[in-house]
């Protein structure tokens, strides 16, 4: 469990609350992770709490970041850096409104793309500044995202693909 | 449009279509599919795509389907060699932290897709029923957990 800072300790406890209830047995472990961390000692995620992590079946995490430290450093440190290290190459998001009848998931890749950082400055703060901006898509990492939204897709009734 | 990416993607996933001929498959280009998204959302039911592209689809996602109160994430490793991480979108609204403000359903959401991973389906099917009975929004957050205990 990393609780994290603001709301999310607050709304975390309420999911471990839920979870419970449904009568799922979980044993937990809490993680001091977060801008108030980095704000009381300037860890971010060292390496022997990831080496950690890499233990446990599941990570639950609340919500990150305080007005104190600068946008990036924990997003960058803390989230992308797992993300990277764990090679968490799916984002699964769903969507979910009965009442319309919405009812799909969106497969993100996680790992490549703009997220892998290419691009640069040349001649940076001149008039003939040049900026540039890649997309790393490799064959590995497209086929591995696209064959776990067809095993998505196989497991629901509708199952469609776009 | 992005040529040569996704140039690579569509033989990529034509390639993988192949293993599962249950599937059928369709093909929208982003703008395109940014209209669907608000003019019509249920014609989706599993979409891939890349990072760029997922980050501004699935804003719009959230916004077209309750908000962010309620958009739950996974951030997966299938291979099951690494732990998978599970969060709730939303930021940690120092504004309103202490105040038993928050609702914490996208959270609640975000544990019932992690007893997915766990092979625990059946109870995050329950929890997921319970989220979308519950009324009140305006209560505090242990309400809330407690009103989703009690449609459990």
């Amino acid at each position: 469990m990393i609780g994290g800072d603001g709301i999310g300790p607050e709304v975390v406890a309420e999911a471990l609350k839920v979870v419970r209830a449904a009568g799922v047995e979980l044993h937990t472990t809490d993680f001091d992770l977060g801008g108030a961390r980095y704000l009381r000692d300037g860890t971010v995620l060292p390496d022997e709490t990831l080496d950690e992590l890499r233990g446990f079946d599941a990570i639950l995490l609340g919500a990150v970041g305080t007005p104190e430290v600068k946008t990036g450093v924990i997003e960058r440190g803390l989230l992308l850096k797992m993300r990277f290290a764990l090679d968490q190459y799916v984002n699964l998001r769903p969507f979910s409104l009965p009442a319309k009848d919405i009812d799909f998931f969106v497969v993100r890749e996680n790992t490549e793309g703009t997220y892998a950082g290419e691009g640069g400055f040349l001649r940076k703060g001149t008039a003939n500044e040049i900026a540039t901006q890649g997309s790393v898509n490799t064959r590995l990492g497209v086929e591995r995202v696209v064959r776990y939204a067809f095993e998505l897709a196989r497991s629901r009734p509708r199952k469609h693909l776009t | 449009m992005l040529t040569f990416a996704g140039d690579l993607w569509q033989r990529t996933f034509d390639l993988v279509a192949a293993d599962f001929p249950e599937v059928t498959t369709g093909y929208n280009h982003v703008d395109a599919a940014c209209i669907y998204f608000v003019q019509e959302p249920q014609r989706y039911d599993v979409i891939v795509t890349d990072n760029l592209f997922g980050d501004i689809l699935t804003d719009l996602g959230g916004a077209v389907s309750g908000g962010i109160g309620f958009a739950s994430s996974g951030n997966l490793d299938p291979s099951r060699q690494a732990p998978s991480m599970f969060e709730p979108v939303h930021g940690s609204a120092p504004d309103i932290a202490g105040q038993a403000k928050a609702n914490p359903i996208a959270a609640i959401l975000s544990a019932a897709m992690m007893l997915d991973l766990l092979g625990e389906g059946d109870a995050a099917e329950r929890i997921r029923k319970a989220c979308s009975a519950v009324s009140d929004l305006t209560a505090s957050t242990p309400e809330i957990g407690d009103a989703v205990v009690a449609g459990l």
